[in-house]
């Protein structure tokens, strides 16, 4: 019984076409998903956790319907997760170890955690092994590796300053010549989010590659933007409207947190657009983000500490009305109208008064008066 | 001559017919069902992108997040839905 039949043809497909619809990947790679994924090879894993919460694991295994773990487990053969699996003891272990002899340079090797290299690496052993000496054995026999979390991908909590246990990121530790070189994609997150990680996985599984990746290894469709550009509260931003403690009326009201530390402007992640579960993520919990994505992020200060404005982004700053009525258009116009403004039917002065007079369905949407002030500017400039 | 005219009969009748249509609600419904499908908005991202560059497309929120019901057709609802929970912090109005 191959994978579609097991979990359901509609539900799989459903998962295969919003995870190429994820990836940003062209028209009919959806199909090539489903096919590569119901091709059944099932990829050999060896899943490593090291100096870690398993929280990387728990994000992975509580992720909603459908389940990736369900989905993970039914294209991987996942040999050794010492959290998940049901053997334990030696017999983990002796799992582990023939998985490496059977499928040497063709598993995929998925690390979670950072691993210490302080004291001759006494910090942390598994089995009576230091955990650098089994990365290095895994990595040996590997033919790629995920870093599963900001702390395997960059060191994360361990790692902040005085780093005690000398703790590093698999990705350093390629750098240092500490473990063999092999491709490596970074998904950082504490936690990384689960459509990620599944995401990655299955494009190793059928393109037999990782996604297109950035400068810290990460794979641009999920950390191409910053968690402030697809912000539920840029809106807010744009306007000037800042909460100012975590209890005023601002902050009840949704509007934007960089007063209170947020960290978006300068955090590559998919939170804004993918959200845990579909369902939201901590901004829109009321919590500013905390960077989490990012290297070092335990050590750029406080987590409630606003960012300096030099550090905001450029375009904000520069942002004209024009710029700004532009991404009005951008962001709430062209679903439903034609992507070039000159070809609006209604002339730009008539715009505010279609726009409040809640004769049209689809605009019963309160755009702020800045907002229309911009966007009638922007339509004028157009004509 | 007949089939000529029974082709603008048929036209006249499908544009004023789809106009006054209680249920299109976009331009980009080429098929004037009411809904989006994924052809569709693939259709309107190439659109953006063609007309306004890049940074037009990459500004559409991804066709998973607007159809949430996962029919794979984006209805009114579902796009008002979306753009009021990004605009006004999941909030609604």
């Amino acid at each position: 019984m191959d994978i579609a039949s097991r979990l359901g043809r509609r539900r799989f497909l459903k998962f295969c076409a919003v995870t190429a619809s994820l990836l940003a990947l062209p028209p009919g790679a959806a199909r090539l998903l489903a096919e590569g994924l119901r091709a059944g090879r099932r990829l050999p894993v060896i899943w490593l956790s090291f100096q870690a919460c398993t929280g990387c694991t728990e994000s992975l295994t509580r992720s909603a319907a459908p389940s990736m773990e369900s989905l993970l487990f039914e294209w991987l053969s996942l040999d050794y997760h010492h959290t998940l699996q049901a053997a334990s003891g030696e017999a983990a272990e002796a799992a582990r170890e023939a998985t490496l002899r059977a499928h040497a340079g063709e598993l995929l090797l998925v690390v979670d955690g950072s691993v210490p290299t302080a004291l001759a690496g006494a910090c942390s052993t598994i089995a009576g092994e230091d955990n650098l000496s089994l990365l290095r054995r895994c990595v040996e026999a590997a033919q790629a590796v995920l870093a599963v979390g900001t702390c395997a991908a960059f060191g994360g909590l361990p790692a902040a300053a005085p780093n005690p246990t000398g703790a590093l990121g698999v990705g350093e530790m390629m750098e240092r010549g500490l473990v063999p070189r092999r491709p490596l994609v970074n998904l950082p997150g504490c936690p990384p989010i689960p459509e990620v990680m599944s995401a990655a996985l299955a494009h190793r599984v059928v393109f037999g590659g990782f996604p297109p990746l950035d400068d810290n290894g990460r794979p641009l469709a999920f950390y191409g933007e910053t968690v402030h550009e697809r912000c539920s509260r840029r809106g807010h931003f744009e306007a000037g409207r800042f909460a100012k403690t975590f209890d005023d009326d601002g902050a009840r009201t949704g509007w934007c947190l960089l007063e209170l530390g947020c960290k978006g402007p300068l955090t590559r992640n998919a939170c804004s657009s993918v959200r845990w579960n579909g369902v939201g993520n901590p901004v829109e919990s009321g919590h500013p983000c905390l960077g989490c994505a990012e290297p070092g992020f335990w050590d750029r200060g406080g987590f409630y500490q606003a960012l300096a404005p030099a550090a905001l982004p450029v375009a904000d700053k520069k942002a004209t009305t024009v710029e700004r009525g532009a991404r009005v258009y951008d962001s709430q116009c062209v679903y439903c109208h034609d992507a070039d403004p000159a070809q609006l039917r209604a002339l730009p002065e008539q715009v505010p008064e279609l726009l409040r007079s809640d004769r049209i369905r689809a605009h019963r949407f309160p755009l702020e008066e800045d907002d229309l002030r911009a966007l009638v500017d922007y339509l004028k400039e157009k004509r | 001559m007949k089939p000529l005219l029974a082709w603008v009969g048929l036209v006249a009748v499908t544009g004023l017919a789809g106009a006054a249509s209680p249920n299109v609600f976009s331009v980009h419904d080429l098929d004037r069902d009411g809904t989006l499908s994924r052809a569709e908005y693939e259709a309107l991202r190439a659109h953006c992108a063609e007309r306004r560059g890049e940074r037009c497309k990459a500004a559409l929120l991804p066709f998973a997040t607007l159809d949430a019901d996962q029919d794979g057709r984006i209805d009114e609802a579902e796009l008002l839905d979306a753009l009021g929970h990004r605009h006004r912090g999941g909030r609604g109005w």
